[in-house]
This record gives structure tokens, C-alpha cells and sequence, in this order.
């Protein structure tokens, strides 16, 4: 029997050809300004303009997706890098701050997701797989605390119920319009697999033959074509993601790349974002030793061990 | 990770649709179809029990479950794996040793599961009469202080016991952590049974 190419490993593959890709660029702003293709072919966190730490995710990402680490070592190991690097804990919510745990834990599962997401999408494209799961249905695997209404935003993104449940073949626009997010969803991650957006419950299951059929989601002995899931340039190894980036710099004025961090015109970069506590207790510091110094040199001068 | 494989009770079943489908693959994927809809249920079930300690759920069995691959062929069937780490551990059982350090921290406490001690700023090591020793919060008169980083803790946690310390822990085999082969079997069966009487 001929092999077909395994979800683990097309994940790694297309992990092993991912670049790095720092920036100062918000979640939103990554979203509009660059494409599915750029964002498929890097290792970026929204406002993560180090290039190191970067690698470090890139590397615990692998090891989780084969088994070798759990999430959680991961998520300690990226805490310490972070930790190397000096980079203190940022104002405001968890998970704008690099060093929270809850953000911590949300890149290493993000991207160990949407690799598996992205592995089990190109199995589900060979000839026999389609044969034999020509549909797909999107469902609950478990609960979360805030729950998305995805019945609306499978209406929204084109999609039709099959006794209740929402079915659609492996390649229907409805997979891709629920990752763009169709109906004016914000904290979608851009891919036509799950997981569609951030801390989500939902999931896809395969829909075998015969229950698509019985439903009326294709037709007896309805063929599905393949659909070309490889990123562009899939075997060009590193150069793929700066080919892709040097598109998106021509095509809009507004981005910049810096030092090697990409963001946009007009707005600095922070090599190292500082909060203004640390700011104001650096400055404290800085005063208290000035003090200290003054001090020592006055008692000095007094015991005449200074001129 | 561990790989699902069917017995050779389906062979028979399987050999008598590959002929109907004029093709072995399409029918070995029918049967791994089935079986990883099985495999995603169990473990979407086994996320939904209660769990036997206090602690919160952390949705590991549903992480379990969504990393249960789609099939794929090889030279001799469809391959299904679950790739979620520690899944094998949970199914055969083992002893857990440190890698780095000489105890393994086991959670005593809510807020102390699903992290790891370094990612507290408060955790002091502790050891008492009976030999046992912890990572209690807040200040302990006689503790040394873990070198946690600055993260989590609080003033409100002092005196609490967050992690039992062992140096090594017993995993107990978990026969649960897969479903019966019996229902592998099956769950690849009623796959193929279904595509025979539709192409009789």
C-alpha cells in the first residue's frame, strides 16, 4: 500500500521551515497587515520583538508537538528565557504581558494547535482520505469560559446545518471563511482548520462517507477535490518567509522593518519594553545610590581619606 | 505517543471491503475513520468525569483528544497515534523521576496545579519531623526560600503548603488511557460494515 504523508510529520516540516519573525506589532495589527501566507510561515507573538526568545518558542514548540516535553515544561522553559533576557513583567492584562503565565501557556498551545491543525490538514487531502471522510463537522470538545456563539459565526461564514449539526465538506470556503472571520470577528487566527481562534473549545471531527450521503451534505458517490494546503514556496527553507515579507513591506507603506523587528512607520520600536513601575523603580535606585556615594564621600572626606 | 492498531479479528471484514472497493487503502482508511472518532469521544468523555482530587480542571484529556491525528497510510494499514505527551505514561504506568533537581514537586493545592514552583516568587523549602518536606508560601522562620522568579504569589498565601516534595512518584497504569481493543475493533468494523451493505 502506497504511504501517504502523516500529520506529525507535515507539522514538522512545516514548523522546521517557519522563521522567525520579532515584531512590535499588536494582535490586530498582525492581522490586517499581514496575510495567512506571511503569519503560516513565521514564529511571531503579537508585541514579541525578541528574536531569541523567538527561537526558544520555535524550539519548545517542536518538542511538545512530538511528545518530548509537555506544555507545561515548555511554558517554564520560555519563563526562563524570558528571565535571561531581562524582560520584566509589562502593565496591564495577562495576556499582553510576554511573562504571564496565561500568555505564556496561550503561545506554546496556539502553536502546537495550529501545527496539528495545519498536520491533520494535509492528511485529510490525500485521494483515499478524501474517499473516505469527504466532510468534516465542527464541534464542541469541551467547555470554556467565555463560549463563542459559533452557530452564529458558522451562519455568518456561509455554513449549513445538517440535522443541527454544522457540516460542510473538507474543502468548503465555510473552513477558511471561519478562521478570516466572517461576520466581523476580531480574535480569529486566520487558518481554514482549528483551532479558529484563540482559547477555543471547538474542534473538527471527520464525517465519514456514508453519513455524509445519508445527511446530503455531497452526493452519492460525489468526488471532493484536493485542495493545495502547502505554503508557497514550501521547500524554499528560509528564504520563504523573507520572500513573502519583502511582498507585504512593498505592498503597504505603513510597515517598516527596524533593526531586524518589524513594525510600523512612525512608531518606535522598544527594544526592550520597560513598565512604568520598573521605570520609576529604576529611577528610585538610581537616586538611592547616588545618595549612598554622596554620603560615603562626605564621611570619607571627613576622616581625611578624601581631598 | 502511542499508535492505535486494530486486531486481526477486523482482518476477515477488512479484506472483503478492500475487493467490494477494488481498493485496500480506501478501506483500511474507512476502518481508521471510525476508529479515531472512537478515540476522540473516550477521551472527550474522560474530560467530562469529575476529577478525583480538588484541584481544577486543567482540560488535559481534551487536550488528549485533539491531538489524536487524522489517519494516515503506511505500507501495511492506516495509522492512527495519539501524540499528546505523557499519554503513554498514564497508559502503562511509571516511576517519575526529577530531570533537573533532586524532588518532584506533586500540587498540593489549586492554585499550585497545572505550574510548576519557579513560576512562584514566595514558595519557601520546608521539612518536618515525620521527613516530609513542601514548598510552603510566605515567610517560614527556619525554611530556605525557593529562588522562584517574580510571578505568581501573594501575602494572602503565606503559611500555606503549595507542593508536597518527593523524590520520586509512582504514575499508576491507567488502562482507561485507551479505549478496550474490543471496542477499537469495533468502532473499525461498524465503519466497515456500513460501506459493505451500501455496496452490496
Amino acid at each position: 500500500m502506497a504511504s501517504s504523508t502523516s500529520p506529525l510529520a507535515a507539522a514538522l516540516a512545516l514548523l522546521d521551515r517557519q522563521g522567525l519573525l520579532p515584531t512590535s506589532l499588536k494582535s490586530a495589527e498582525l492581522r490586517e497587515k499581514l496575510s495567512a501566507r506571511v503569519r503560516g510561515l513565521a514564529v511571531f507573538s503579537a508585541r514579541q520583538d525578541n528574536a531569541e526568545y523567538l527561537q526558544e518558542v520555535k524550539d519548545v514548540t517542536g518538542k511538545v508537538l512530538t511528545g518530548e516535553m509537555s506544555s507545561a515544561e515548555a511554558r517554564t522553559i520560555l519563563g526562563d528565557k524570558l528571565a535571561a533576557l531581562r524582560v520584566p513583567a509589562a502593565d496591564g492584562d495577562e495576556l499582553t504581558d510576554h511573562t504571564s503565565v496565561s500568555r505564556r501557556d496561550l503561545v506554546v498551545q496556539t502553536r502546537v494547535d495550529i501545527l496539528r491543525g495545519y498536520g491533520n490538514q494535509v492528511a485529510a487531502q490525500d485521494e483515499n482520505a478524501l474517499w473516505a471522510a469527504p466532510a468534516q463537522e465542527l464541534y464542541r470538545l469541551f467547555a470554556t469560559g467565555k463560549q463563542r456563539d459559533w452557530e452564529q459565526r458558522w451562519q455568518d461564514a456561509g455554513g449549513e446545518f445538517f440535522d443541527g449539526r454544522m457540516i460542510a465538506k473538507i474543502n468548503d470556503p465555510v473552513w477558511q471563511n471561519l478562521g478570516t472571520g466572517a461576520g466581523g470577528y476580531a480574535d480569529t487566527l486566520g487558518n481554514p482548520y482549528p483551532p479558529f481562534a484563540f482559547n477555543s473549545g471547538m474542534d473538527v471531527r471527520e464525517v465519514p462517507r456514508y453519513e455524509a450521503e445519508e445527511l446530503g451534505v455531497i452526493g452519492r458517490g460525489e468526488e471532493i477535490a484536493a485542495a493545495d494546503v502547502d505554503l508557497p514556496e514550501f521547500e524554499a527553507g528560509v528564504g520563504a518567509l523573507d520572500g513573502e515579507l519583502q511582498r507585504a513591506l512593498a505592498a503597504d507603506g505603513e510597515l517598516e522593518v527596524r533593526d531586524g523587528v518589524l513594525g510600523l512607520r512612525n512608531r518606535a520600536n522598544s527594544k526592550r519594553q520597560v513598565s512604568n513601575k520598573t521605570q520609576i523603580s529604576m529611577f528610585k535606585n538610581r537616586i538611592a545610590l547616588a545618595l549612598r556615594i554622596c554620603n560615603r564621600a562626605r564621611r570619607l572626606q571627613a576622616e581625611g581619606l578624601l581631598s | 505517543m502511542i499508535t492505535v492498531t486494530v486486531s486481526d479479528n477486523v482482518t476477515p471484514s477488512l479484506n472483503r471491503l478492500a475487493a467490494r472497493l477494488n481498493s485496500p487503502a480506501k478501506a483500511a482508511l474507512v476502518a481508521a475513520t471510525e476508529v479515531r472518532g472512537l478515540l476522540i469521544a473516550h477521551y472527550q468523555k474522560k474530560n467530562a468525569e469529575k476529577h478525583r482530587n480538588v484541584f481544577k480542571k486543567t482540560n488535559w484529556w481534551a487536550k488528549v483528544a485533539r491531538s489524536v491525528t487524522r489517519p494516515h497510510l503506511e505500507a501495511d494499514g492506516a495509522v492512527v497515534s495519539v501524540t499528546e505527551p505523557g499519554v503513554m505514561a498514564h497508559y502503562t504506568g511509571a516511576t517519575i523521576r526529577p530531570k533537573n533537581g533532586k524532588y518532584l514537586a506533586i500540587p498540593a493545592r489549586q492554585e499550585a496545579a497545572g505550574k510548576w514552583p519557579r513560576e512562584f516568587n514566595n514558595l519557601y523549602f520546608v521539612k518536618f519531623r515525620n521527613g516530609t518536606a513542601a514548598l510552603m508560601a510566605g515567610a517560614a522562620k527556619t525554611g530556605k526560600k525557593y529562588a522562584g522568579r517574580k510571578g505568581l504569589g501573594g501575602k494572602q498565601d503565606a503559611g500555606l503548603i503549595f507542593y508536597f516534595l518527593t523524590k520520586t512518584s509512582k504514575l499508576r497504569a491507567d488502562k482507561t488511557a485507551l479505549p478496550a481493543s474490543a471496542d477499537i475493533d469495533a468502532a473499525a468494523l461498524r465503519g466497515i460494515n456500513k460501506y459493505l451493505e451500501k455496496t452490496k
